[in-house]
């Protein structure tokens, strides 16, 4: 696991992302001002349980979210372009080219009454003018080098006709098609069964390595963090918590919902390393309803702390830890316990 | 899939029997005697006895029914009371008008449903959106009749482009045929265009939230490539059965309208019938419309059982 | 109380408010019928005949010289009572059928749906045609035609309401503390089948009023002198060239009458439909 490096620019640099959707309720404030960096060759994973806004992020970054609903702001510079408020055509060409992706259930993710080579040549088609031969061979070689033996005969296949890694390695196929600068894999591997996971995970390691890429990953599953992960975020009610370098996090973790998350609650008495744990742990309570946030620090209703007063008033600032630890390693939190105590 | 076939086969003829029975009672629920009915009183004796004779009203009920079940499905419907001419015949000679402005009337409703319903899922609660289901809503309530004679008025009287009724077979003159048909296929088309209508929004609303609709945006496809191949394509698939369905009401539904445009169709067929008492014609027509809805009914059950397997599991219970 | 919550719910959508406010005006007019009339509506004048909308009558005058609107305004009554006397008959006849079938189960349930599949094979138009055929024209055959037409839809609704309440704790609760049948369907059954009911019964009430229409224009309904407005459509269809508002006014309250009916009945299952679309259904995401 290597450090990520700092010199040089990131490809990706998103800053002060806000999404809230329009609902009967008034607006849900999903992504309330996130920051990240994506640097080539590096990953980063984004961690958080379901409705803490990671996916929705990245499908804000690309335009991916209804116009009639949703309201983006902030930066999100990629290759030197601003993203946000594009038009539709400037951001067409930034999808798949630039920035490809990789979604959850690769059943429903593509479409049924299309062939694999079908849905691959759009791919092609999208950013270069190919020929129908040239969409051939080229759809065949991604097919192989993301590990489909028997290619030729594959391209013709539905993808009901497939099991279900290889329809999520036919999805990485179709995102590769582009030569992406950045792949984000949205819980890509979160409906395949534990095996193929595996797979998938080293095949994205390995295709970040010979492409250069900067990878994404987002995820609840820690497991897949542990491994792969340079760089982590953790996110609660659309926003960055607690984020800093893989080992740094995971061994000292700061902030009591990811203390929480990785089963290291001092309340908690789990005698296990968090290493150990493989995915979140349950935690009493739900996320807070994006339509009605809490005052103060989101997580200030389900937190087992609540070390100062201002909880429950101020929003925490993101800020770094004390610079024993890593030098990326900052924490959202009034609570001072664990290693900085 | 074959036992479902089966299954539906087996319920389709069990129906079909009962529908049967039902035709069958018709002239026997007439009160009095149907023929005196249909002739008069001061119908010539011999006439009269030939025909109680060929109805076989004489004979005891079960065997007339046995007899006439027994003609209907060889294609023996009997002869009319009036002019003594095989039912059989009369109703071929009606069904290509009845065939052509049905067709034409699908054609129409699926001119107006698919755009319609199309745009207004692309923009759900925009003005778009609330003139299409307004429309949709009034298209429902509009009496067809009514209709077809506003249609006239502006159309036939007003500017005088297209004749106000009749019909031309095809055979004779297409123009012709085409300039009669438009007007009846647009009154007859409305209320099944206003059905579909709604039917085609909810089904793009429905495709467009698919998940392999957002893989194909994210892939950098054009946005018109994207509602092509990825959102209408997968959208359209269940029309086919749904515009099956409204062509069967169709194919009865046009009663009303060919009666406004002089149509000589099945549904004037069964006016005539009704008119002139002559049972004989309105139980061959009726029956025929029951069968055509039924036979339609299952291809469209099997076709999208074809198209669905999970289908079959779930209807047989 | 629910009853209360219904009409809330109605009250915040402006459709049904027009809709409810058209059918309100519907009823008085029908009820007041004569009083309202401006002029006899049977009364002739053939030295006023085919005369075009004036301030003397704003509908203009028939073939006969009589006042359109006042029969328009005499139609209303006639419509209205076929359409709500035709449900009626569809409403008691399906929910009773619908109710024995769903309750009973079993053969009773076979052979009454067997029954209803059969009355579906026949399209509706054409099968009162045929009733009529039997029975005869008239307005009251019209009522009993349309009613049989529509029996087999509150049957089927009916029965599939009754189905999934049948193994309901609360049912089964009651009929192990020896509840009787009628004692159950009544207290426990027919109030969890009622919205659907409700709703079909608008909308039904709209395709009534269509089905009596086209019958009496065809010449199988309502029979003159009575002004039924199918009628008075089907009278001016014969002077379309020279006097239009002999058609397009009786056809107009046709359609008012009957979008009133649908528009309610759409507003209606949006607020007794339990499974309301959520305002982002649709929009592929779920924040």
């Amino acid at each position: 696991m290597s450090s990520p490096p700092t010199d040089g620019a990131p490809l990706l640099s998103v800053r002060d992302l806000q999404v809230s959707f329009r609902t009967r309720r008034g607006p849900a404030r999903v992504v309330n001002g996130l920051s990240f960096d994506v640097h080539a060759g590096c990953t980063l994973a984004v961690v958080g349980e379901s409705g803490s806004g990671k996916s929705v992020s990245s499908l804000a970054l690309l335009g991916l979210l209804p116009d009639a609903v949703a309201e983006v702001r902030g930066s999100a510079v990629f290759g030197g372009d601003e993203l946000i408020g594009r038009t539709e055509e400037q951001l067409r060409r930034v999808r798949g080219a630039g920035i490809g992706m990789v979604f959850q259930d690769p059943m429903t993710s593509l479409n049924p009454v299309l062939t694999v080579e079908r849905q691959i040549g759009e791919a092609l088609r999208a950013h270069e003018k190919v020929s129908d031969e040239g969409v051939r061979s080229r759809a065949a070689e991604l097919l192989t080098e993301v590990g489909i033996p028997d290619a030729a005969s594959r391209l013709r296949a539905f993808p009901h006709q497939l099991s279900g890694g290889m329809r999520q390695r036919v999805m990485i196929a179709i995102a590769l098609a582009g030569n992406p600068r950045v792949l984000i894999a949205d819980e890509a591997t979160t409906a395949l069964d534990v095996t193929v996971q595996a797979q998938i995970i080293e095949l994205v390691a390995r295709l970040q390595e010979e492409h250069g890429m900067g990878v994404v990953w987002i995820t609840h599953d820690l497991g897949v963090v542990a491994g792969i992960a340079d760089h982590v975020l953790v996110m609660y009610a659309g926003r960055c918590v607690e984020e800093g370098a893989v080992d740094d996090l995971f061994d000292r973790p700061e902030h009591p919902y990811t203390r929480g998350l990785l089963g290291a609650l001092p309340v908690v008495d789990d005698p296990r390393p968090a290493r150990e744990r493989d995915d979140l742990v349950t935690m009493p309570g739900l996320p807070p309803d994006p339509v009605d946030l809490p005052a103060g620090c989101a997580f200030h209703p389900r937190c087992p702390v609540r070390a100062d007063a201002r909880c429950a008033t101020e929003v925490p600032p993101l800020a770094a830890v004390s610079a024993d630890h890593g030098e990326a390693h900052r924490v959202a939190t009034f609570y001072a316990g664990g290693d900085r105590a | 899939m074959t036992r479902y076939v089966l299954r539906r086969l087996l319920q389709s003829v069990a129906v079909l029997l009962g529908v049967s029975i039902l035709v069958f009672a018709i002239i026997q629920l007439v009160p009095g005697d149907p023929i005196r009915a249909a002739l008069g009183q001061q119908a010539d004796p011999e006439t009269y006895a030939a025909l109680r004779e060929r109805a076989g009203l004489d004979d005891p009920v079960p065997l007339q029914f046995v007899n006439w079940l027994a003609g209907a499905a060889t294609g023996d419907l009997g002869v009319s009371f009036r002019t003594g001419e095989t039912v059989l015949s009369q109703i071929l000679a009606r069904t290509p008008a009845t065939l052509s402005l049905a067709g034409a009337a699908i054609v129409v409703a699926l001119l107006i449903a698919i755009p319609l319903g199309t745009i207004s899922a692309l923009h759900p609660r925009s003005p778009v959106d609330w003139f299409a289901s307004l429309s949709s809503q009034a298209g429902l309530s509009v009496p067809d009749f009514w209709l077809g004679i506003l249609l006239i008025l502006l159309f036939a009287g007003t500017l005088g482009w297209l004749p106000s009724s009749g019909y031309t077979p095809f055979t004779e003159d297409p123009v012709d045929w085409a300039r009669h048909l438009i007007l009846p296929a647009i009154t007859a088309g409305v209320s099944s265009g206003s059905i579909l209508t709604r039917f085609v929004r909810s089904s793009v609303l429905e495709s467009l939230g698919q998940d392999h609709v957002r893989t194909a945006r994210a892939k950098g496809m054009r946005a018109r490539d994207v509602l092509t191949w990825h959102v209408l394509r997968n959208a359209l698939v269940p029309l086919v059965t749904v515009a099956g369905v409204q062509l069967a009401y169709l194919l009865s539904g046009v009663v009303v309208v060919e009666y406004v445009f002089a149509w000589p169709g099945l549904g004037q067929l069964a006016f005539q019938a009704v008119e002139s008492r002559d049972y004989p014609l309105l139980q061959g027509t009726v029956l025929l419309f029951a069968v055509i809805f039924l036979v339609v009914n299952l291809v469209v059950d099997l076709a999208y059982a074809r198209l669905d397997p999970r289908i079959s599991y779930r209807s047989a219970r | 109380m629910r009853g209360r919550e219904t009409l809330a719910l109605l009250f915040r959508s402006p459709t049904a408010i027009v809709a409810g406010a058209v059918l309100v005006a519907l009823v008085v007019t029908a009820v007041l019928g004569d009083s309202l009339a401006p002029h006899d509506p049977t009364a002739t004048d053939v030295s006023n005949r085919l005369q075009s909308p004036s301030t003397a009558h704003w509908f203009g005058t028939d073939e006969l010289g009589r006042d359109v609107l006042s029969r328009v305004i005499e139609g209303a009554a006639v419509s209205l009572k076929v359409g709500a006397v035709a449900v009626g008959i569809s409403l008691v006849a399906g929910v009773l059928i619908g109710l024995v079938a769903g309750y009973y189960g079993t053969w009773v349930d076979d052979v009454l749906m067997r029954l209803s599949d059969v009355l579906f094979a026949f399209p509706a138009m054409l099968m009162a045609i045929a009733v009529l055929a039997i029975l005869g024209p008239g307005s009251t055959n019209a009522m009993i035609a349309i009613g049989i037409v529509y029996t087999p839809i509150f049957a089927r609704i009916t029965r599939a309401s009754v189905l999934s309440v049948r193994e309901e704790v609360y049912v089964r609760a009651a009929r192990s503390a020896g509840a009787g049948d009628l004692r159950i369907v009544g207290r426990h059954v027919l109030p969890n089948v009622t919205a659907p009911i409700i709703v079909q019964t608008s909308i039904s009430l709209a395709f009534a009023i269509l089905s009596e229409a086209a019958l009496s224009f065809v010449g199988l309904g309502t029979q003159p002198p009575d002004p039924s407005w199918g009628r008075m459509l089907s009278e001016g269809r014969g002077f379309i060239e020279q006097a239009w508002w002999m058609a397009v006014f009786p056809g107009l309250a046709i359609f008012v009458t009957v979008l009133a009916f649908n528009v309610l009945g759409d507003a209606l299952r949006d607020v007794l439909d339990p499974r309301q679309r959520s305002a982002m259904a649709g929009t592929g995401v779920t924040p």
